[in-house]
């Protein structure tokens, strides 16, 4: 799985925001709008993009670094927290913003 | 100055400057949700709710349920309006490299890497300075085959084209000058020649990866200034071209050929106008003196610089909000009266203007259109007018604004 670099995260006060940028037409449906956990995900979603950029990371992989994170930070059991991170990256997906290599 | 404007200037200032981090107490808190709706009130005329926003965020400001859905909603449309606009500028843009025409882009999507939430300073059209005559021409005739359709402007610095695409229009100012012609032809010349020339400077807007080229920061310092001075002398203007102001000057001073900026100050006879609107962003807007060399500290009275800032902010964004006011002239009497009739007309009839003969007649016109527009499409008393013409004009006199300039351009 791989981030598509023209998708970046935009955060104005509370509001988390992850836009195509760099395309070059708008449509507010290609805005899809996430909350703080969300936004937390996609950084760590990018850190690793950008630590591994030439190696195509494999779901699983990517669900269990985030899982790791995610624990770091809050107070969360596996199992919920894994389903929200698999309906996450399903949404991330499903928007564009990640594909498969 | 009332509580609400001193709440919304202190919370403006602390969304340009995040880094400054600010702990308020539970009494500021309170006193800050009790004004809300005066505050949104402000915002909104200023088309500055993003900012007030991010402000309330960062000063950890609970809000009501009903609020924060309020805000949401708006700071999101806010956000798809830049989004949108920053696409157009774009295809602009492409437009213009692609067909090696050399443009600067003023304000709007250039002045965004410089604010820490770009999403905050909203804008609505893509101005486009083109000093070439022969390129004006040429780009005019590409964006018009596009099926861009010329729309006609009370102006004589830039012609409005809009492109409408899914029931949205889009708005491009193609500059010839950077500013309308003002009542002092000496400042006009100048004002041209200064922008006449001038190479380009690449610019890159990294969030959405544009290249772009704009003015040299000196030059780009002095359309601010222009800009606001604009506005000022019209319908006023709103606190976003005071952001703008605090902003650029915070990131670019060192970039600023200070000495030439004072030269081009003295030969528009600006020196005090900029040193009013610097002054006002330190005091109210938090911009750090060290960022403005030319300052004098404290050259103004107090009570001068709130009249100065109550304008402002009854103005709303470009004076909108007030329907009391008309264009000021640097003289007052009936002469000047007249001629700033004659420029109107000028204005207002760019081909039939140049027959002498039907003068008298667009002159009548002219007149009666402004008495009508008062009564009709404003809403408002022409005496009223005229009597906030004259506190304005008081306002102006500190200023020394439109009076001849005493030195030359170097």
């Amino acid at each position: 799985m791989k981030v598509d670099t023209s998708f970046s995260l935009r955060t104005i006060g509370d509001i988390h925001l992850i836009v195509p940028l760099s395309k070059d037409s708008f449509s507010p449906k290609n805005v899809l709008t996430i909350n703080e956990t969300g936004a937390f995900l996609w950084k760590r979603l990018c850190e690793l993009n950008n630590k591994h950029p030439r190696e195509d990371i494999t779901l699983e992989r990517i669900k269990k670094e985030l899982l790791a994170s995610l624990q770091t930070i809050y107070e969360v059991d596996d199992k919920t927290a894994l389903a929200d991170i698999t309906s996450f990256l399903k949404k991330l997906f499903d928007f564009g913003a990640i594909y498969k290599e | 100055m009332k509580t609400q404007d001193r709440i919304f200037y202190n919370l403006i200032k602390t969304a340009l400057h995040p880094s400054n981090k600010i702990t308020l107490s539970d009494e500021k808190k309170e006193q800050i949700l009790s004004m809300l709706p005066e505050l949104i009130y402000i915002a909104d005329t200023h088309n500055a709710t993003p900012l007030l926003y991010d402000a309330l965020c960062s000063c950890n400001i609970a809000l009501p349920q009903t609020m924060q859905q309020f805000f949401h909603k708006r700071v999101l449309a806010g956000c798809y309006q830049s989004y949108d606009m920053i696409a157009f500028t774009r295809r602009i843009l492409q437009v213009l490299s692609d067909n090696d025409i050399v443009y600067f882009l003023l304000k709007g999507l250039s002045l965004l890497p410089d604010y820490p939430v770009f999403e905050c300073r909203t804008f609505s059209d893509v101005d486009i300075l083109i000093t070439d005559s022969k390129e004006y021409t040429h780009a005019r005739k590409l964006f018009l085959t596009m099926g861009f359709l010329s729309k006609e402007d009370l102006v004589d610095h830039h012609e409005e084209l809009i492109f409408i695409e899914n029931n949205v229009t889009y708005t491009l100012e193609l500059h010839s000058k950077v500013i309308n012609s003002q009542d002092n032809k000496q400042i006009n010349k100048r004002t041209i020649s200064i922008f006449q020339g001038l190479t380009p400077v690449k610019a890159h807007f990294a969030p959405a990866d544009i290249y772009y080229q704009t003015l040299p920061p000196t030059e780009t310092l002095l359309y601010l200034l222009l800009h606001m001075m604009q506005h000022f002398v019209s319908l006023g203007f709103g606190v976003k071209l005071l952001c703008d102001w605090t902003i650029y000057l915070e990131k670019h001073a060192t970039e600023i050929d200070f000495t030439k900026f004072e030269n081009y100050l003295d030969a528009l006879g600006l020196f005090p106008f900029y040193q009013a609107m610097t002054e006002l962003c330190v005091r109210y807007l938090g911009l750090s003196k060290k960022n403005c060399p030319l300052s004098a500290a404290n050259t103004l009275p107090d009570a001068y610089l709130k009249d100065l800032l109550n304008d402002i902010t009854r103005a709303g964004e470009f004076g909108h909000k007030n329907q009391n006011k008309i264009m000021i002239t640097a003289k007052s009497g009936p002469l000047s009266s007249f001629l700033e009739v004659h420029r109107q007309m000028k204005n207002r009839f760019p081909t039939l203007y140049k027959t002498i003969i039907l003068w008298p007649f667009l002159w009548t016109v002219t007149i009666l259109g402004f008495f009508w527009n008062n009564r009709f499409l404003r809403n408002v008393n022409t005496k009223k007018i005229l009597t906030n013409t004259r506190k304005r004009k008081r306002l102006f006199k500190k200023l020394h604004l439109l009076k001849k300039p005493k030195r030359r351009l170097p």
